[in-house]
């Protein structure tokens, strides 16, 4: 096939375009990179350096000697984990039920559901922590677990009932009158096909949950609780931060998720469309 | 007299129904009125309370702390902020991921590196990105003016954090460049999902480029537009991290949005009371918009 | 619907086991738990120490060596004391307020809690009077001037334990100052004009002459560098804020025209303190009032010591800024429940502890802080000559207004006016007046 000059000027356009934007993204994890090899005093050069000087390769020693990493790690990963495996179980079923149930005030629920997707944390900190300590959850990670699955909950149920609208109902009809109750339909038919849409909603619960910073922080008292964020977080604001060590650990911290992602990417694109189409 | 007890027992048997869909609906319901509405309740609590400065509330049953925050000077241009950076956030984005999905849709060599580039961004903490970021616009030793001038594109630094203007700009740079990542995923699966049928029947028409991109692709994509944008239209609106770290409101609280504004209210000014009210605010501002948008949609639905 | 419930008394088993892991971590934290015999007692203290006691204690990260310092101390106290134990907590000073008021807010303030203002605290009545807390001999021990400082404007009673103290001095860039040929740093503003201009023509420019940090985290000392060298301040000797007196109006006009001049860091309104350091280390900057942990951080960078200049036409010598940090011990009203004897006896013991010269004053030698007890000071002196200069200068020192209730408030808003004085739509004196306009008085 020969190509017009429209098409070979469009796919110029196209690469040029796509370097940009990699560009622009990758470039402050290239400037992180960067600067987790420096000492601080090439790091504050004016003007500005670009590469180190010396490469402080025994930098990245340092912070996995006096970083508990991988404490910071679990306790993310719990959050994350959990967090999600919770808002996914009570999202599931909720979902469902506004996908394909009939119910008086299925449509006040459903705009209180969307209502409270508007609720920042960050917004109500104060009146989280009163809560929480009411409810004797202050200070453990439980509380967090629940609070990322609560928070996530209404976009999770959003997308998942989005996802449940576009499946037909006749297969899972034909599936109830061979005599499978409503549950055992669903968990048979309907679950096993809208499985893109629950891995990209688990995804997006997930990395909220991984991000989590605000309810940590005002929750979390505990040294050995600390997650990843907390603990990266926590060499900010004093005179003199050691600004490699918070770049170098955030670039480990990053690895294995980004690995994780890797190996999810194939799920991930397919998974929103369902919502979308319904949203 | 046999139709009314037929009537009566389907009528029983929908009741059973509806209460099975309550029951299907409890773990979710439980979880967003313990967790979510729970402190939303506090927040309106504090809002009309007197708190004092070591955050212990007092009274219920007082406007002071709407009519303190009304009459901060910033509160105007808190409020102003917000939609700009709102706005011009969400709007720039959407436009840019959607040509970043069009491309990324298309097959072409280094696809799955571009694919894996835009992950990026969500493994990392959005606190050490704008961390990262402050230190790139810094006007001294800052990367950016290094590696300009390296490049020879500039002669002396620009002061990116200098003015509120200014850094305001850079800031919304910053969110865009943030917001992209998340936006082109929602959009490109939207994009994978449309048929391939509708474009071959239109090459067969003869149809061209733009043709197909304004006739097919975007009506079909446009459900996932709308998701797009409401989804970051909350995001970017209580977004947080990028002003809190960068310039955090400075100068003169010329570069806070409503969220950044209550956290220091609440944290650097003990004015716990008028953050709450505040929040009150911002909830009524978001509520506006869902109506609005809904409406809009409804509109365009039955049209 | 088996299934479902199924799935749901899982997700409970699963959490369920989630919360006894996260509980069971709470209670003993690094291995350092009550476990030792009942032998480990002395037979003196027995009467209120037997009892189990936790003593919560949220502090400061001042640097990277806080915690891992503050955790030994409180190992060896622990050690000392099998009977109480300290769940310390550090956080960096960007959040450390937030938590704080997180705690408090929900009745469960910590007992100790290190901060820079007690006064928020004080009209809730949610602190202990330090004298009832404090032993006396540690009472003793503490600079008069500094238990002075933290009496509260309102009753005269003290709500705050001196924790530690830094000054403010005039530091000058020894490379700069020999390139251009100063000899000294400058006394008086006459003095600073004529060095500025000298370093601004000699360096076309290219180095800022002198350092201004009118951002959030330092705005509210311009009074105390260009109001108090120049015969003004934040208020009078009975507690009335002159903000818009003239001589506040004309030392800020002083520090405008510096900045008009070009003879200043670019954007003093977003510049900080750490930022400036880093200026001044890279030969960026000649002179700077900083804290008097400067030159710990930056020990390559040559420095010369001065006093922080003032105004020879109204005032005759220099004032120091002092800033002290003190410990607010929390009392019951804040916990929801009046401390036991056995739990105030602790912390008064663990006070007791903690100031004894050979912990606290390796502590200040680590953050290159200078300590509130006079022990403190003597080991100091004995360890570090170089230091007790400093402590020489404590003495006389100065400090800020900040325990007035209203403190934090009229500090927000003269840093706010403060910077729209240096955007141009404010002049100095409209900046001071509505700056006056935000204290109680009006």
């Amino acid at each position: 096939m020969k190509h017009s000059k429209g098409y070979r000027l469009g796919r110029v356009v196209l690469y040029l375009f796509a370097w940009l934007m990699s560009l622009f993204i990758l470039y402050p994890y290239l400037v992180m990179l960067l600067n987790s090899f420096k000492d601080l005093d090439t790091m504050f050069r004016i003007p500005g350096t670009l590469l180190p000087e010396i490469w402080h390769w025994e930098n990245y020693v340092n912070i996995w000697k006096d970083v508990p990493l991988l404490t910071y790690f679990r306790n993310s990963a719990v959050v994350a984990v959990f967090g999600t495996l919770l808002c996914i179980v009570c999202a599931i079923p909720g979902g469902y039920a506004l996908a394909r149930m009939q119910f008086p005030g299925k449509k006040t629920l459903m705009s209180l559901v969307v209502m409270t997707q508007m609720f920042s944390p960050v917004v109500m900190m104060v009146g989280i922590y009163r809560v929480m300590s009411a409810y004797g959850l202050v200070n453990s990670l439980t509380g967090i677990v629940l609070l990322v699955a609560a928070f996530n909950q209404a976009f999770a149920v959003w997308l998942l009932q989005g996802t449940f609208a576009t499946i037909s109902h006749e297969l899972e009809e034909a599936a109830r009158i061979d005599g499978c109750s409503r549950l055992s339909a669903m968990i048979r038919i309907v679950l096993p096909l809208a499985a893109p849409g629950i891995v990209t909603a688990m995804t997006f619960v997930f990395i909220s949950g991984w991000n989590e910073y605000m309810l940590s922080l005002i929750l979390i008292g505990d040294a050995n609780l600390r997650t990843i964020n907390l603990g990266i977080r926590a060499f900010f604001g004093y005179t003199g931060t050691e600004w490699w060590y918070v770049f170098g650990a955030s670039i480990l911290s990053t690895l294995p998720i980004l690995a994780f992602f890797g190996i999810l990417q194939r799920h991930l694109t397919g998974g929103l469309t369902a919502g979308g189409v319904k949203g | 007299m046999e139709n009314e007890a037929k009537l009566a027992r389907r009528l029983r048997r929908e009741r059973v129904r509806q209460m099975r869909a309550y029951l299907w609906l409890a773990p979710m319901l439980l979880l967003l009125l313990v967790f979510v509405l729970r402190p939303v309740i506090e927040v309106f609590r504090v809002a009309f309370s007197t708190v004092t400065a070591a955050n212990l509330v007092r009274q219920f049953g007082t406007l002071d702390n709407f009519r303190y925050l009304f009459a901060q000077k910033e509160f105007p241009r808190v409020m102003t902020n917000t939609v700009i950076w709102t706005v011009a956030i969400v709007a720039l984005s959407v436009l840019l991921s959607l040509i970043a999905a069009l491309v990324l849709n298309e097959t072409f060599k280094g696809r799955a590196f571009h694919r894996t580039v835009l992950l990026l961004p969500w493994a990392t903490s959005l606190l050490v990105t704008s961390a990262a970021w402050k230190y790139i616009l810094d006007y001294h030793y800052g990367a950016l003016n290094a590696l300009l001038l390296r490049l020879g594109l500039i002669k002396s630094s620009i002061n990116f954090l200098g003015s509120a203007g200014s850094a305001f700009t850079w800031m919304i740079v910053v969110g865009i460049i943030v917001t992209i990542p998340f936006m082109t995923f929602t959009l490109l699966s939207g994009l994978q999902s449309i048929s391939h049928d509708f474009y071959e029947a239109a090459v067969i028409d003869g149809a061209s480029f733009w043709d197909k991109l304004f006739r097919i692709t975007l009506p079909l994509l446009r459900p996932a537009i709308n998701v797009t944008i409401v989804l970051n239209v909350i995001y970017v609106f209580n977004s947080f991290a990028i002003i809190n770290t960068i310039t955090n409101g400075a100068p003169a609280n010329k570069t806070h949005t409503i969220t950044t504004y209550l956290y220091t209210l609440a944290f650097q000014k003990q004015k716990y009371g008028a953050s709450a009210a505040l929040s009150l605010v911002s909830f009524v501002v978001l509520a506006v918009f869902a109506v609005l948008y809904m409406r809009t949609q409804m509109k365009e639905d039955n049209a | 619907m088996k299934k479902l419930i199924a799935l749901l008394l899982a997700a409970a088993m699963i959490l369920a086991a989630f919360a006894g892991c996260s509980a069971k971590k709470e209670g003993t934290n690094d291995g350092t738990q009550q476990t030792a015999d009942p032998d480990a007692v002395q037979p003196g203290t027995a009467d209120t120490s037997e009892e189990d006691v936790v003593i919560n204690f949220l502090g400061a990260m001042y640097s990277d060596k806080t915690e891992p310092y503050l955790r030994e101390v409180v190992a060896a106290f622990e050690k000392e004391n099998p009977h109480i134990k300290v769940n310390l907590e550090i956080v960096g000073w960007d959040n450390i307020t937030t938590r704080a008021a997180a705690l408090v807010g929900a009745g469960q303030a910590p007992d100790i809690y290190n901060a820079n203002s007690a006064a928020e605290y004080v009209p809730d009545g949610l602190l202990y009077n330090i004298k009832d807390i404090v032993s006396p001999e540690l009472l003793a021990d503490f600079y008069p001037s500094f238990i002075e400082n933290n009496r509260d404007a309102s009753d005269g009673e003290a709500y705050a334990v001196p924790y530690l103290a830094s000054v403010r001095a005039l530091y000058c860039n020894e490379k700069i100052f020999e390139e251009v040929g100063i000899e000294a740093p400058p006394k008086t503003w006459d003095e600073v004009e004529d060095v500025c201009r000298r370093i601004y023509e000699f360096y076309d420019g290219d180095v800022y002459p002198w350092g201004i940090d009118a951002s959030t985290t330092e705005g509210d000392t311009m009074i105390a560098y260009y109001g108090w060298s120049n015969g003004g301040g934040y208020v009078d000797d009975d507690y009335n804020w002159i903000l818009d007196c003239p001589e506040n109006i004309e030392g800020l006009e002083w520090a405008l025209q510096l900045y008009r001049n070009g003879w200043t860091n670019p954007n003093p309104t977003i510049e900080t303190r750490d930022d400036m350091q880093k200026l001044v280390a890279e030969n960026k900057l000649a002179m700077l009032v900083t804290a008097c942990f400067f030159p710990a951080l930056y020990p390559d960078t040559g420095l010369m010591i001065g006093e922080i200049p003032y105004n020879d036409k109204n005032v005759s010598s220099s004032s120091t800024l002092g800033v002290q940090d003190g410990l607010m011990i929390f009392n019951g009203s804040a916990k929801g429940g009046e401390d036991t004897p056995a739990k105030k006896a602790a912390i008064t013991k663990f006070l007791d502890f903690f100031f004894q010269p050979e912990y606290y004053t390796q502590f200040m030698i680590n953050e290159g802080l200078l300590p509130a007890t006079q022990s403190g000071a003597q080991r100091l002196a004995e360890l570090e000559p170089d230091q007790s200069a400093y402590i020489d200068i404590l003495g006389g020192a100065r400090f800020e207004a900040n325990n007035l209730v209203e403190w934090r408030d009229v500090m927000n808003a003269l840093i706010a006016n403060q910077q729209l004085m240096f955007e141009g739509s404010m002049t100095a004196q409209e900046a001071l007046e509505a700056s006056q306009q935000a204290t109680p008085a009006h």
